[in-house]
């Protein structure tokens, strides 16, 4: 089973110098897998640091700048928006931890640089979800349009409760209340995560997951995922956190062990693995070596590794071969087995397809609807 | 080489493959399509663009192309891909062209952050430009139609670039969309023009594509200094008039009107300041396209150059 | 009674040609706001002073007001502070 060789993209991203030689054709198709992947604005913070944005022809490096313009909004737009959860949830005498993006933002890590955020999430102990939900409605968010089965899926067998949209600023909160559902089958100590959470300084009531805990949820996030949009994104934000956080030797020290107490073990496999084979993260070989504690049987490892190599490419139709859909395919169905005992699973993903194919014949015959604002 | 130096078929043929680039300065656009009345409409809206080789660098590659199955004999639909990706309920294939135009401008709109962009008509005489914001029906595409029969420099019927560093105003003098009695109206008051047979049943009713005066075409790569900001509003036979608005509203109407302005934070908000500072705002009723025609004469003519 | 501050010193941008209404920008935010000419007035007097109540700014804004001896100046100087406050341009504290 061979491996997918490293798109354009990838290779832009871990040998920035490699740029100065692309074609324009190159550039073309450079310019739109990164869009595609999410990565556009990753692609150019990355040159700008590097020093070799003046090397960009004019054209795609106006892609760039204009990449660029929206990364700087959104920082902006995240950090308000965390004020105004935090002003909204004071009344309610809990921290809140910020998780993924509104993290890695507030507390300057380098994931967050030319990152394209979307919503909010927070992490919250599990007995004060009541109050955060009814806190959050009173400042002006509302349930977005869910049915009577998604709102039970999401409160009874998720781990965190439908997204909130605000009424005046159109931002969406995601309120967790573990990193896995309540029914998958590892079981994560939220409180633990909360527990050693770190705050923000400057931000009074604002945590941000501890180091190994960052690492670990994001790996978690990946490994057991099933759609794949973001999936080269958030390969990059592991190979960051993990270069980021491994200048401090006790962060590999404690890494190994907390994945094991937290029960988190194979997903820190597939992340280490995986970032180190497709990015060259630099990972010290002691801990490499524990977590190969946590790989499956040989024939199982082999198949993960293949399917992730080839899910994790970037979801643009010119890296999109028969081998991508069948990896995505595969790992889609085993987001769902991990999350669910297998009867549900059944029944949910009926029904998902089910709504997925009227929701096409409705938009088919809604007229065409001219997009004024940029998103 | 222009387009329209390009043998019809080969134009197809480019089309066809996804080989078409057309520069759309400040822009260069890669079309693909399998409907075959594109090329044609292309060759008689755009034969003074040019077109750039396939392995240039496009910075929107878009499609319309025919929807699969039964529906490909029978009523057939076509719909608009940004990168491969749909975009956009299939529509009639008949309105590929108008499609195609929608698209490029929803591209722009949606990826150039480099500019503040507004929607707006932009017009030039003299080395002064006229920038019209206005939320659709307001009669700006019909207006803007009417006065670059009428010596004005067309920019743009639709989207104003303003480069935020220079204050200067770009546009591409793509083909100007008029609906319904606005292309009778055009006809009437410039027969000479050149126009795509009207398409009906469209969104936005029965629309016709005009093609871009040959010299504002020739002298896109020029942006132009804003030195009006004119609000117009059609009121069947009013007289023409010109009256102030608040330099305040009129800012407010450009950020509401602007398909980013949000995106650029303090700095739009500078830029915009400095684009009401150097303008006269003004709002203009009007009610018939000879009379407007006259006003603008007058009002090229009195300002202070 | 309500004590009214701006809600930040070098937090907004104003521009404003005629004098009389005003655009702002919270940077804060990313927000842009039209101010009518009272509440652009009684922005800019807070954004320079001391915080204060509703009442102290109807006597600062004195004769500028029409019928400022009246309950309908004071009323539109509070319904203008509670817009504000809304837009997130001013705060309120407890006096």
């Amino acid at each position: 089973m061979s491996m997918p060789a490293p798109t354009l993209l990838q290779t832009a991203l871990t040998d920035p110098q490699s740029v100065r030689s692309c074609s324009p054709a190159q550039w073309d198709l450079l310019v739109r897998q990164a869009r595609r992947a999410n990565l556009l604005g990753r692609l150019g913070s990355t040159l700008q640091e590097t020093g070799l944005m003046a090397a960009v022809p004019g054209a795609p490096r106006q892609h760039l700048v204009a990449a660029g313009v929206i990364c700087r909004r959104q920082s902006i737009s995240v950090r308000w928006e965390v004020q105004c959860i935090r002003q909204a949830l004071a009344r309610c005498g809990t921290p809140i931890v910020l998780l993924k993006g509104a993290a890695y933002e507030m507390a300057g890590l380098p994931p967050a640089r030319g990152r394209l955020f979307s919503d909010v999430d927070i992490l919250v102990p599990r007995a004060l979800l009541d109050a955060v939900e009814s806190a959050l409605m009173l400042d002006g968010w509302q349930a977005s349009d869910h049915d009577a089965y998604d709102q039970h899926y999401y409160r009874a067998w998720m781990h965190e409760i439908p997204p909130l949209r605000h009424v005046r600023r159109d931002t969406t909160i995601d309120v967790h209340h573990n990193i896995l559902p309540a029914i998958a089958r590892v079981r994560v100590d939220a409180q633990a995560l909360i527990d050693a959470a770190v705050p923000v300084p400057g931000w009074d009531g604002v945590r941000v997951l501890q180091p190994v805990d960052m690492l670990l949820h994001s790996a978690t996030h990946l490994f057991h995922e099933g759609e794949f949009a973001n999936g080269l994104r958030d390969l990059f934000d592991i190979d960051a956190l993990l270069r980021h956080f491994g200048t401090d030797a006790r962060f590999w020290d404690d890494l190994v062990p907390r994945a094991a107490t937290l029960g988190l073990g194979r997903s820190l496999y597939y992340a280490l693995h995986t970032s180190t084979q497709v990015l060259g993260t630099p990972v010290p070989p002691r801990v490499l070596a524990s977590a190969q504690a946590w790989r499956p049987v040989r024939p199982v490892a082999a198949l993960m590794s293949w399917c992730w190599r080839h899910a994790l490419q970037p979801a643009h139709a010119s890296a999109e071969t028969a081998a991508v859909r069948s990896a995505r395919a595969a790992l889609y169905l085993r987001s769902h087995w991990l999350r669910m005992p297998f009867p549900l699973m059944v029944w949910h993903l009926g029904r998902k397809a089910w709504l997925r194919t009227r929701k096409n014949e409705e938009a088919a015959m809604a007229p065409q609807a001219a997009e004024k604002r940029a998103p | 080489m222009k387009v329209a130096q390009l043998p019809r078929d080969e134009l197809a043929r480019r089309l066809r493959r996804g080989e078409l680039l057309l520069e759309l300065p400040p822009f260069v656009a890669r079309l693909r399509s399998d409907v075959a009345s594109l090329a044609r409409d292309i060759a008689d809206m755009y034969g003074e663009f040019a077109v750039s080789s396939p392995e240039a660098f496009a910075d929107f590659s878009v499609e319309v192309s025919r929807e699969p199955g039964l529906r490909r004999w029978y009523k057939p639909q076509a719909r608009f891909y940004y990168d491969d990706q749909p975009s956009f309920a299939p529509l009639p294939a008949e309105q590929a062209f108008p499609m195609i135009e929608w698209g490029l401008n929803w591209c722009v709109a949606a990826h150039a952050h480099q500019y503040l962009t507004i929607h707006a008509a932009v017009i030039e005489r003299g080395g002064r430009a006229a920038v019209m914001p206005a939320p659709p029906g307001s009669g700006k595409s019909t207006l803007c139609a009417g006065l670059i029969q009428r010596g004005w420099r067309l920019l743009s019927d639709e989207l104003a670039l303003l480069d935020m560093d220079t204050g200067l105003i770009h546009g591409m003098a793509r083909p100007v969309s008029l609906k319904n009695a606005s292309i009778a109206a055009i006809r009437d008051f410039a027969p000479e023009a050149v126009m795509t047979p009207p398409v009906p049943d469209t969104v936005k009713g029965t629309v016709a594509l005009l093609q871009p005066p040959g010299a504002s075409v020739r002298r896109v790569r020029e942006p132009a200094r804003a030195a009006w900001i004119v609000l117009p509003s059609y009121e069947r036979g009013a007289p023409p008039v010109f009256s102030p608005h608040g330099k305040e509203r009129a800012f407010m109407t450009l950020a509401e009107q602007s398909f980013n302005y949000d995106m650029h934070g303090a700095r739009g908000f500078e830029a915009t300041g400095r684009l009401v500072d150097q303008c006269d705002c003004l709002r203009f009723n009007y009610g018939g396209l000879d009379d407007a025609a006259a006003a603008f004469e007058r009002l090229a003519a009195a300002s202070p150059p | 009674m309500n004590i009214w501050s701006c809600a930040g010193r070098e937090r907004f941008l104003v521009r404003s040609w005629s004098g009389e209404e005003g655009v702002v920008y919270d940077k804060l935010s990313g927000d842009t706001h039209l101010l009518e000419p009272l509440a652009l007035e009684l922005l800019q007097r807070l954004g320079t002073g001391a915080p204060r109540s509703a009442r102290a700014l109807l006597d600062d804004l004195g004769n500028l007001l029409e019928d400022a001896g009246s309950g309908s100046a004071l009323a539109a100087i509070e319904q203008g502070l509670e817009s504000m406050r809304r837009a997130g341009l001013v705060v309120a504290s407890a006096a």
